[in-house]
């Protein structure tokens, strides 16, 4: 069934001939009349299946804090110690308070800060993830708002194994072939250094099709709308909120003010690959990370998402000698200092060093205007559990890094609680003291601050009940 | 009103609540019920769910946890109609749930199930009868003497019900005549009771526009290559010759003939195609304008009517029959029938066309694809297991395993017994030779499927064949839990709730000292795991008798395995069975389960969620089915010919 990865390098061709390709004269003005501000970016990260305290957990608080000893699972990001802050003691309260710990519900609260509810088979968030509200409220600046991106071997298919819902309450599906992404993303696109080829009629043809073809489908879905009510009419409205986007898209510049001389799409190559075969993770992990970091590079959107998989996927990693079921083969029966708790180091070591090669293609970039993408970007990268023989929703493993222009100082650890026992779940009766999670910090507050290090004035997300900044986060 | 509660205050929360609702309740108010909806808000939400239920039950209270989490009114307000609709499928859902005969939603309140809360309603209180009554009438809404017709109250809204990537790849090579790949180049949608067409969620994105638009670029070079064959200039002007394709073109990809208006958007497309560029430029521009206008990637169900309820159209009911049996637009018969005036509106002429395409391979691949949705089979391709614990699972036996049962269901419902009965219990199946090892049957002598009687001790029918025993399994033991609760759930169409927030949920690791049932069976030493597990672990433990690839075992780590369990009856009967076999069996005569496979066939075939509305069309073709012996091919036309199928309801009837 599984289809066979060729070893045709389709990106690559792709990637010279959008060198070849006009609009450097509308690029080059664009920079020219560019705001001399640091952009701010948004990039969240997931990676599944939870963690263990004990060996997550930097040794001492503070500035001061060691992420490099044995079997520390964020060893990995050492070289880039200065430039992340470890939130430590951060809760899914949302979910041990208000609707039930699980996989399904980490992957849905993780972004939108609400306690998901089950309807029917489904499980549905009540609000729209962070990175959406963001990115509208950022509309305009780039190209597109929004871009999610994933590596998804079971395919994301249901609300549960999501992270990124719309503010009408619709699931954003994460692309996750490399292959058809590239096109969608780059074509148009031209570095700035390659700028000076006069434009192109053939491209301006293809601009005006296009603009055409979009111009045709918005009026024929208008002439629709009268016919529908309530849902099917909201569904229909969606779709020309779509092609509107693209509309807009097609008639403004392909670039943000940003982009700078590493805008080169060219540069990414690599084969047209399975996006479902396990054996293609590493590769598909790979591809997607030059994707982020080129279309940061030349400024195509400010927010981007990027989901590792999905909690409760059993698929072996074979590339790392972990044959059998990482959920319960694995996630399940971690504890203590186990054979399944090194195994858990290990996969949860390979996310991080994942991570950290993402974070160096982000700080070679430099922005135009001053400092790199990683210094440039508030990035949030967390997870669906917490302890995860427990389905916990404790002591979730959350990272800030990057700093966003100055929007928070890195190079902290935050420990925000000393009392929560992790080997307790969540429900009041199951552990030492009536309400052990006091001093825990609900992750709805990070969310919070990051809603406002982008401009956006509210005292919660998500939940109303959970309100205010995350202590001691922001600058 | 809504207060926070902590468990310390339970004890007295239940008093209150039972003095609470039995000052109010009207005796006489519990024969009166006009319909569902009414029954709900006078007789149960007011008098006994506000105050007894939802103190706990609601978004911030101690119970959130579970799936009974419902709606309550802003202070000072009352609750909404909606809210209450929410709140009443909540209701009905739980109420579908059989304990010991007695439905879950009195066995919760009255405490015979582990009730957090713990006893909140005495047995024979006026509260307990209001919710018997309202579980009998989930169950059957005609006991309310005013309820409309099931006929009027089912019909769906007038909508348009987006292809799904498979059918919209069927579309554009049906238009085509050559293969193109589109399905895997359109992001999956959300699947709903595990079926990929539920109408409510096929939406287009912002993410999916363009990828159709990348499709219909593909579609527009494949027109160009094709340009002579597809879009000739001989006999015409160049721009009649594009008039010519566009409306050729667009009747194949709209289903139905382009109005004047649609004609004349389609050439201001063209013209600019062609100013800037050449003919060939125009022709593509309009290909990819067809191939993703609205008209092509909805199936429109809108009616022949702007107000109240109307038939489809001609061409919306040939359309629908065309998608519904067999996944793809209408052949060229179907279209010319639709031709045909009125003639499709009638339910002998639609029963004659359905019969024709049921039975066509389009037909025959479209009920396996059913099967497999239902019984979540979906993701079997992709199924991995521990090596080390099954060296055996390779990628030939899995395949084989899909294969096997899509074979077997083809067989069944056209070529053998055609009943759910047969699907459910047949003493045969097909296999190949790493089949044969697995089941301890001869081996046919090589790859291929060979039709084989099967050892009856352990198989009967499809649930007990090794596709639904792997998958339902965990990746180096068996899985009582997965497999208890996908008979619950897919078989007998009751949703569980997820696992609350308890301690410890861990899969006991394998011990070899012990049988997983032995290993499993904290879930019924500790309350809060047993409230659930004891509707899940009698099912699935009767499964034992499969490790996890479907191998059958009499021993497991030397002890021998127990796969005695019991089934309960909405009847209030719960009936005894060993091994998988034997419930297979059993399930053929339940109730239950009859009505369950009309339900999920029904999700299926409208792409509708069923409401308490559809309950009463749910159980009359419930009744059929069974006066047919459990046929599908009969409980398919039927279902076709009813006059819901082309009956819609305008949004000025909403």
């Amino acid at each position: 069934m599984r289809r066979k990865p060729s070893r045709r390098s389709f990106l690559k061709t792709m990637g010279s001939v959008s060198l070849a390709l006009p609009f450097a004269r509308l690029l080059e003005s664009s920079i020219v009349h560019a705001q001399s501000a640091r952009p701010r970016r948004l990039l969240i990260l997931m990676s599944p299946h939870g963690n263990l305290i004990n060996f997550w957990r930097p040794q001492a608080v503070g500035t001061d804090f060691n992420i490099d000893y044995a079997n520390s699972m964020l060893g990995p990001l050492q070289p880039f110690k200065n430039k992340i802050v470890v939130l430590d003691g951060v809760d899914y309260k949302v979910l041990y308070e208000k609707a039930t710990t699980g996989h399904d519900y980490g992957h849905c609260t993780f972004l939108t800060g609400t306690a998901p509810a089950p309807r029917g088979s489904e499980v549905y968030p009540t609000g729209p993830s962070i990175d959406q509200v963001v990115g509208e409220h950022l509309a305009g600046i780039c190209p597109r708002d929004t871009l999610s991106l994933g590596v998804f071997r079971l395919g994301g298919t249901t609300n549960a194994n999501s992270m990124i819902f719309n503010a009408s309450g619709g699931r954003v599906q994460s692309l996750i072939d490399p292959a058809a992404i590239y096109p969608m993303l780059f074509d148009g696109v031209v570095p700035p250094g390659g700028g000076t080829t006069p434009p192109d009629p053939a491209a301006t043809a293809e601009s005006r099709r296009k603009l055409a073809l979009v111009t045709y489908l918005n009026g024929e879905a208008n002439r629709l709308r009268p016919r529908l009510a309530g849902l099917e009419r909201q569904k229909l409205e969606h779709h020309i909120e779509a092609l509107a986007a693209i509309e807009r898209r097609l008639g403004g510049p392909k670039s943000g003010s940003s982009a700078g001389a590493s805008c080169d799409p060219g540069l990414i190559s690599g084969g047209s690959l399975d996006p479902r075969a396990v054996d293609n993770i590493p590769a598909l992990v790979d591809l997607q990370f030059d994707i982020i970091a080129q279309t940061f590079a030349c400024d195509l959107t400010r927010v981007i998402s990027f989901q590792f998989l999905q909690g409760g996927d059993p698929a072996p990693m074979p590339w790392i000698g972990l044959t059998g079921d990482m959920h319960d083969g694995l996630a399940h029966l971690a504890s203590g200092t186990n054979a399944a708790a090194m195994k858990l180091i290990q996969l949860q070591r390979w996310y991080t060093t994942k991570v950290a090669e993402l974070f160096a293609r982000l700080d070679a970039i430099q922005d135009p205007q001053g400092g790199t993408v990683l210094d440039n970007t508030v990035v949030l990268w967390g997870n669906e559990l917490g302890d995860p023989s427990m389905h916990s929703s404790i002591n979730i493993p959350m990272i800030m890094a990057g700093g966003g222009a100055g929007a928070f100082v890195t190079g902290r650890h935050i420990r925000y609680s000393t009392s929560a026992e992790p080997r307790c779940s969540g429900v009041y009766g199951n552990c030492p003291t009536t309400d052990p999670f006091r001093d825990q910090t609900a992750h709805n507050q990070v969310l919070t601050s990051i809603a406002q290090m982008f401009g956006i004035e509210v005292n919660h997300f998500g939940d109303e009940k959970y309100t205010g900044t995350a202590p001691g986060l922001m600058s | 009103m809504m207060f926070k509660r902590t468990p310390a205050a339970l004890g007295i929360i239940a008093l209150v609540g039972m003095a609470a609702c039995d000052g109010k309740i009207s005796e006489t108010g519990l024969d009166r019920c006009t319909s569902p909806q009414q029954f709900f808000e006078e007789q149960v939400w007011t008098p006994v769910m506000a105050d007894t239920c939802a103190t706990c039950h609601y978004s911030d209270g101690i119970a959130a946890s579970t799936r009974m989490k419902l709606r309550t009114p802003k202070e000072n307000e009352t609750i909404s109609q909606e809210d209450l609709a929410y709140n009443l499928e909540l209701v009905r859902q739980v109420a579908k749930i059989d304990y010991k005969g007695k439905s879950l939603l009195l066995a919760k309140p009255i405490g015979e199930l582990n009730h957090g809360g713990g006893v909140v309603l005495e047995r024979g209180s006026v509260g307990v009868r209001a919710l018997e009554r309202m579980a009998a009438i989930l169950a059957d809404p005609t006991i309310c003497s005013e309820t409309k017709r099931c006929d009027e109250v089912a019909v769906l809204p007038a909508r348009l019900w987006r292809l799904t990537p498979s059918e919209y790849q069927t579309s554009i090579e049906a238009a085509l005549g050559e293969p193109v790949d589109v399905a895997s180049r359109i992001s999956a949608d959300e699947r709903v009771y595990g079926f990929s067409n539920n109408s409510a969620v096929l939406d287009v994105s912002d993410v999916t526009t363009e990828q159709y638009m990348a499709v219909g670029e593909t579609v527009g070079a494949r027109v160009v290559a094709r340009l002579a064959e597809l879009a000739p200039q001989n006999g015409c002007q160049e721009r009649d010759c594009a008039r010519r394709f566009a409306r050729s073109f667009a009747e194949k990809m709209f289903r139905r003939p382009p109005t004047d208006a649609e004609v004349t958007s389609l050439m201001t497309l063209y013209d600019i195609g062609r100013d800037t560029g050449a003919y060939a430029d125009g022709i593509s521009l309009l290909a990819q304008g067809i191939v993703q206008a609205p008209q092509t990637l909805y199936r429109s169900e809108l009616g022949s009517e702007d107000v109240g309820v109307s038939t489809l159209t001609t061409d919306e009911i040939a359309t629908s029959l065309a998608y519904t049996l067999t996944g793809a637009p209408p052949d060229e018969q179907l279209r010319a029938v639709a031709a045909d005036g009125a003639e499709l509106a009638k339910a002998d002429v639609r029963r004659a066309e359905a019969e024709r395409l049921i039975d066509s391979p389009g037909g025959r691949r479209r009920m396996v694809r059913f099967v497999i949705e239902w019984l979540g089979l979906t993701e079997l391709s992709h199924l991995e297991k521990d090596t080390t614990a099954y060296p055996q699972f390779t990628d030939t036996l899995r395949d084989a395993m899909q294969a096997e049962t899509e074979t077997f269901v083809e067989s069944v419902v056209f070529d053998n017994e055609g009943t759910y009965t047969a699907l459910m219990s047949a003493p045969y199946s097909y296999v190949n030779d790493e089949l044969a090892n697995l089941y301890g049957v001869s081996a046919p002598g090589g790859p291929a499927l060979v039709r084989a009687d099967l050892p009856a001790a352990d198989r009967a029918g499809i649930i007990t064949q090794a596709s639904v025993l792997a998958l339902y399994a965990h990746a180096d033991q068996s899985g009582p839990v997965f497999r208890g609760k996908f008979v619950r759930q897919n078989i007998l169409c009751q949703q569980l709730p997820p696992p609350p927030n308890v301690n410890v949920i861990v899969v006991p690791p394998a011990d070899p000292a012990q049988t997983t049932r032995e290993r499993f069976a904290a879930h019924t030493s500790q309350p809060a795991c047993a409230s659930c597990h004891a509707l899940i672990d009698p099912i699935g433990f009767g499964f034992e008798r499969y490790d996890g690839i479907g191998r059958a075992r009499e021993v497991e780590n030397g002890r021998p395995v127990d796969s005695s369990g019991y089934l309960d009856g909405a009847d209030g009967v719960s009936r005894d069975f060993n091994g998988g076999a034997e419930l297979a069996r059993l399930l053929t005569s339940s109730e239950e389960a009859k009505n369950c496979f009309v339900t999920q066939f029904t999700r299926f075939s409208q792409g509708h969620t069923e409401t308490v509305d559809d309950v009463c069309g749910i159980n009359q073709s419930t009744e059929t089915f069974k006066a047919n012996d459990t046929n599908i091919r009969e409980l398919v036309l039927n279902m076709v010919s009813s006059d819901n199928f082309i009956r819609r309801r305008a949004a000025q009837g909403q």
